[in-house]
């Protein structure tokens, strides 16, 4: 038990990732590894790239549209005679981006929600975790969809909708935690010193809950991207000429018959970075998972 | 386990036993199947204002008049079809059609002037859609059971070109029985129809197939089809392909490219091409500077490569445009030839305006796919003269909000007309008085131009409207209230073996499956 | 008594869930801008019929009215009619809702079938080169954008191959079964319909595969841990030691008691299948919810929009509430929900 006179702050156990475990672990773990080596191209083809190309995202050019894959437009042109190599690598930088703000917005607005409703208790915690509940109910495609409708199809809003569908799920993962903690003997002593909730939420529940939130929101980061492809297929989310890898395969599902390349590249690309995040996030669940840490 | 393997297997099994017959067949010989890409909405003719629901409803009910076919093309002039004849007062106002004895509905109503009377009461009592085309304060009258008189209240010089609309369907009276809370039978006319044409619904999987079978009363020779079948696909793609598999006779609504490739591969399939009334334009925003200055609108058109795009995007298959009255349409003016794409004197222009380096915004939406390239290449275009145009692609619904007020600098549409006279164009685009998502979307207001195509409007005499609305089209064309981009070609795919089929400009989407057959 | 406890409960929240989504859905759709009136009305109709169309579909009402408006009739168990077909929206709900409920159980059934096995293969060969090949399948479905990999089968097994057909419920030519419960596998069946069964089954096939893809990765990641927490346990080393075969302890002891917890996990799997499915129907033109759902967002038809809304939370909670009472039933231990 902590002594009345050290700071809270020295209290906190120490987070579930072990580092020597860990690196023991992800010896044993290739597809984690496979994943971060993944995430790694990806990032370093759309932040580099584009400065090595000789075509804009948006140059159209109609006198070279449709070409196939050839040394000088690797990835073949669209309709309008554009570079797909340069939109799939700018439509990279739209999609991470996508995924790292929502998963942010998300994880945050939702684990302080998800932490202060299990300090505070009672019925304040009744109601929102009620709430989140008749959030997870409506199906989160229509509420994305209606959403990004009502709020004008645009790249931003399709953001914001999808960030409101993820809330629930850290609202319940960092209450969850909350909780298992609340009842610590250190925390209680915390709070006959006169901690308010919002210092226990930081102080103790923060260095807790942050491990599975990481994990989950690696996670997430792949079930964005999908996501927020799926809008713009649809037309709710990026809008011409943005080249969005969602938006890129709906407008070249009506050439996937004669040119091949149109759809296959965005596509792949969508598939390539969601697997680096999920297998990542995947390794991570397993090392942090203290159930699985025997054998 | 055991059991969870024993359903694997067992499903296993199945999907191969059902895979066994070969996925592709052609259709039977009596069978027509048409793809297209959207469900129907609405049947009933009162309320649908959309080609893709007439597919079904046009063949089902008939009109007094009928768009002309010649030689196995399809006019834009008209005859009768439940009218024998008609006669008009000199003063434009009246009109009597005598019925043709012996038209019944599919349940053997008699199609008789209080069936047209009614159909007509219910259309103007509905005040949906398609009751726009038709004046204002029409009264129909019943003279005897073969005669019915129409009385408008202004002259109205195409009055009888709306009469073959699909909204002027005669409906058999009866549907009243399916009258629920005073809805004039909207409901059950949604999915059903009750008309005394040569096909009739007899059934309808929402989202699937729609099944259309000969009208056993019908008064005209006995169809060639024991069914015609209209089929959703959504995929352009998937489309395509169960045209070449024969899975469908015709195939609406495929992409210029996979047209194209159709065409190059044979494979017993036709694609026709024929000159439509479908046009494309740029709303240019008359009432918002900059574009309220005539130059800057001049130098717009100027600076626009018309030829690029209908190259380029419509692969050719489209017609530049000089003024608004398309070709094919009476009225149209040869001498007025499309302007030439010159940035220079685009520039020009521009800076005489002193508005160099403008900034315009060009608002559209997803509804066709040709939109979105035009936008891109009318983008480039325009910085070449140093205009910044921004594109905002937005829902169709907040796309036709802002078109209504008027919340744009540039915007995009097509236009086809509703019935065949000039008016369609004329009046709808320049009069100062359909401003607006009602017509006139480049809010053009020209006192002098108002004048000529209202007196077009209720004139009588074909000779003398021609003049009218060629004046009013110098006008206007000098203003540059407008970029006509190009009349396109309407494509149609049909396997080869389907024979007679007519292409009518004013029946996009309307097929003559009455008179069309199947060789083999 | 958990029994009725749960169901208590659940109808309880049921009721919150009504609300909560009908208010969610309403202020939603009318938050839209854009004028469905316009819709209907066609674009070059003029401004009276418009606001004609807008006073027959009580469009000029104040927010609360059509709001009241609204809730009355669902209470009498009127969905509304959908401004876009004129038709009620119940009737749409019924003639498209079977179809996304077949393709669903479908897509469901195959990922159970191929992701428990690939699961307990990989639990029991943990960080072997099958764990790590059963892993990347997993991965690579969860992965896999569910329009693209649609349109991709299309092309092969229709386009390519002509194995399969590229679209639909049922062949134009065979007429779809009498209608008894909306399945077209389940009506064929009970009236006897060979040609129809099989017809529907061929049209089933690549739909269903594409959506169960995505989900075999779930099923099988899941199994796969709620399997390795049973290895650990004490009994399966006790019965290891006692001389029972590997197979036996992991299909006879391991396998049941792994596939408790992962109950719960199907059932809201059920509910991202819902989600995969509305992207899926509308690349193979599946006439289910999805297309409709999509058309009516497009055209601003509330009604509809809120009808489904409302009908599938319903169909959420019930399969949760029966995932629930399944999960007290199997495993004794447990004595309520929270």
């Amino acid at each position: 038990m902590a002594s009345p006179t050290s700071a809270p702050a020295a209290a906190v156990p120490r987070a579930w990732i072990d580092w020597g475990y860990l690196a023991y672990r992800l010896r044993r773990s290739p597809l984690a590894v496979v994943g971060l080596v993944m995430i790694l191209l990806v990032f370093l083809a759309i932040t580099l790239g584009p400065q090595f190309l000789p075509f804009e995202p948006n140059m159209v050019n109609l006198r070279a549209r449709l070409a196939p894959p050839s040394a000088v437009h690797w990835f073949g042109t669209d309709e309008v005679g554009r570079d797909i190599f340069a939109r799939v690598l700018y439509g990279g930088r739209i999609s991470v981006s996508i995924g790292f703000f929502v998963v942010f917005l998300a994880g945050t607005i939702g684990t302080v929600i998800g932490g202060l409703s299990g300090v505070v208790g009672g019925r304040i915690d009744t109601i929102v975790m009620r709430l989140m509940d008749v959030l997870l109910s409506v199906p989160s495609l229509v509420l994305t969809m209606a959403l990004a409708a009502a709020l004008g199809p645009s790249l931003w809003n399709a953001m914001l909708a999808i960030a409101l569908v993820r809330i629930p799920a850290y609202v319940r993962l960092s209450r969850g935690q909350t909780l298992t903690i609340r009842e610590a003997a250190y925390v209680k002593a915390a709070r006959t010193f006169g901690a308010s909730p919002w210092q226990i939420l930081r102080w103790h529940v923060a260095a807790n809950a942050l491990p599975p939130i990481i994990v989950q929101a690696t996670l997430d980061l792949g079930a964005t991207i999908l996501m927020a492809a799926a809008l713009s297929f649809i037309g709710l989310g990026a809008q011409p000429p943005a080249a969005e890898w969602g938006a890129m395969i709906s407008v070249a599902r009506n050439y996937i018959l004669d040119q091949w390349w149109y759809s296959a590249f965005p596509g792949s690309a969508i598939l390539f970075t969601a697997i680096g995040f999920n297998l990542l996030g995947d390794g991570l669940r397993d090392l942090t998972d203290p159930k699985q840490k025997v054998r | 386990m055991s059991d969870a393997s024993k359903i694997v297997a067992a499903i296993t099994v199945l999907a191969a036993a059902a895979a066994a017959p070969a996925a592709w067949a052609a259709t039977a010989k009596d069978v027509l199947v048409i793809g297209k890409s959207a469900d129907p909405q609405t049947l009933d003719p009162g309320v649908t204002v959309d080609n893709n629901d007439w597919t079904v409803t046009y063949p089902a009910y008939q009109r007094l008049v009928r768009y002309k076919t010649e030689n196995g093309k399809g006019l834009t002039s008209v005859e009768g079809d439940l009218a024998t004849k008609w006669t008009v007062s000199a003063d434009n106002l009246a009109w009597d059609f005598t019925l043709k004895p012996g038209n019944s509905f599919a349940d053997g109503t008699p199609v008789d002037a209080a069936a047209v009377k009614f159909s007509f009461d219910r259309l103007f009592a509905l005040k949906q859609g398609p009751s726009e085309a038709f004046p204002d304060g029409t009264v129909v009258t019943v003279v005897n059971p073969t005669t019915v008189h129409f009385q408008l209240k202004t002259p109205f010089a195409p009055f009888l070109y709306t009469l073959a609309n699909n909204g002027a369907a005669i409906v058999n009276p009866k549907v009243m029985e399916h009258q629920k809370d005073g809805d004039q039978a909207q409901g059950w006319l949604s999915g059903h129809t009750a008309g005394s044409g040569p096909y009739q619904l007899t059934s309808w999987e929402k989202g699937q197939s729609i099944v259309l079978e000969p009208n056993p009363k019908f008064a005209g020779p006995k169809p060639p089809f024991s069914k015609v079948i209209t089929k959703i696909v959504a995929e352009a793609s998937a489309r395509r392909l169960q045209l070449e598999g024969g899975d469908l006779d015709i195939a609406e609504d495929l992409p210029g490219d996979q047209l194209d490739a159709l065409k190059k591969a044979g494979n017993g399939i036709t694609v026709s091409e024929y000159p439509s009334l479908k046009v494309t334009y740029l709303y240019l925003n008359n009432k918002r500077p900059p574009l309220d200055k005539p130059e800057v609108r001049r130098a717009i058109v100027a600076a626009i490569d018309d030829g690029a795009i209908i190259d380029g995007i419509l692969l050719g298959k489209g017609k530049p445009m000089g003024g608004p009255i398309p070709e094919g349409m009476w009225g149209y003016d040869a001498s007025i030839k499309p302007a030439a794409h010159d940035p220079a004197a685009a520039k020009a222009l521009l800076k005489s305006a002193g508005a160099e380096k403008i900034k315009l915004s060009f608002v559209m939406s997803n509804k066709d796919p040709n939109w979105e390239p035009i936008a891109l290449a009318t983008q480039s275009n325009l910085a070449e003269v140093g205009a910044t145009v921004s594109i905002e692609n937005i829902a169709n619904a907040t796309f036709r909000e802002r078109l209504g007020k008027g919340d744009f600098d540039i915007a995009i549409g097509n236009w086809s007309p509703d019935f065949s006279d000039p008016y369609m164009f004329m009046n709808y685009w320049f009069d100062s008085g359909k401003q607006g998502l009602s017509g006139n979307r480049s809010f053009y207001s020209n006192p002098k131009v108002d004048e000529l195509v209202r007196k077009a409007a209720v004139e009588s005499n074909q000779a003398e409207r021609t003049k009218l609305y060629q004046e009013a089209q110098k006008i206007t064309v000098a203003d540059a209230a407008y970029v006509y981009l190009f009349q396109k070609n309407s494509q149609v795919a049909l396997r080869s073996d389907v024979k007679g089929f007519v292409f009518n400009p004013m029946l996009e989407q309307i097929y003559n499956v009455d008179e069309m057959s199947k060789s083999k | 008594m958990s029994f009725l406890n749960v169901i208590r409960r659940r109808l309880g929240f049921l009721f919150l869930v009504v609300v909560g989504v009908s208010l969610i859905t309403f202020a939603i759709s009318h938050m839209i801008p854009g004028d469905p009136a316009r819709l209907i009305a066609g674009e070059r109709a003029s401004d009276q019929i418009v606001a004609h169309i807008r006073e027959t579909l009580r469009l000029d009402r104040p927010l609360w009215e059509q709001y009241a408006h609204y809730v009355r009739d669902l209470l009498h168990g009127d969905l509304g009619t959908s401004i876009r077909t004129g038709r009620p929206v119940s009737g749409d709900i019924t003639a498209f809702f079977p179809a996304t409920i077949e393709l669903v159980v479908a897509a469901l059934l195959f990922a159970i079938a191929v992701g428990v096995p690939l699961g307990v293969m990989s639990a029991v060969w943990r960080d072997r080169p099958i764990d790590h090949l059963v892993r990347t399948i997993a991965v690579t479905g969860i992965s896999t954008p569910a329009f693209w990999l649609g349109l991709l089968v299309i092309l092969c097994f229709y386009g390519r191959l002509h194995w399969l057909p590229g679209g639909g419920r049922i062949d134009q030519m065979v007429a779809p079964p009498p209608l008894i419960t909306g399945f077209y596998l389940v009506d064929a069946l009970l009236a006897g319909d060979g040609v129809a069964f099989a017809s529907a089954l061929r049209h089933l096939i690549l739909p269903a595969l594409t959506l169960g893809f995505v989900h075999v990765g779930v099923v099988a990641r899941q199994i796969r841990s709620a399997m390795l927490d049973q290895l650990n346990e004490d009994y399966v080393r006790t019965a290891r030691a006692g001389g029972l075969s590997r197979l036996r302890v992991v299909l006879g002891h391991a396998l049941p008691n792994a596939l408790i917890p992962s109950v719960t996990v199907l059932g809201l799997a059920f509910g991202d299948l819902l989600y995969g499915a509305v992207l899926t129907e509308t690349v193979f033109a599946w006439p289910g919810m999805g297309s409709y759902v999509v058309a009516s967002i497009q055209s601003l038809d509330f009604p509809a929009v809120m009808g489904f809304t409302i009908v599938v939370s319903f169909a959420y909670v019930f399969v949760n509430l029966s995932v629930d009472l399944i999960y007290l039933a199997l495993d004794p231990r447990i004595t309520d929900i929270g």
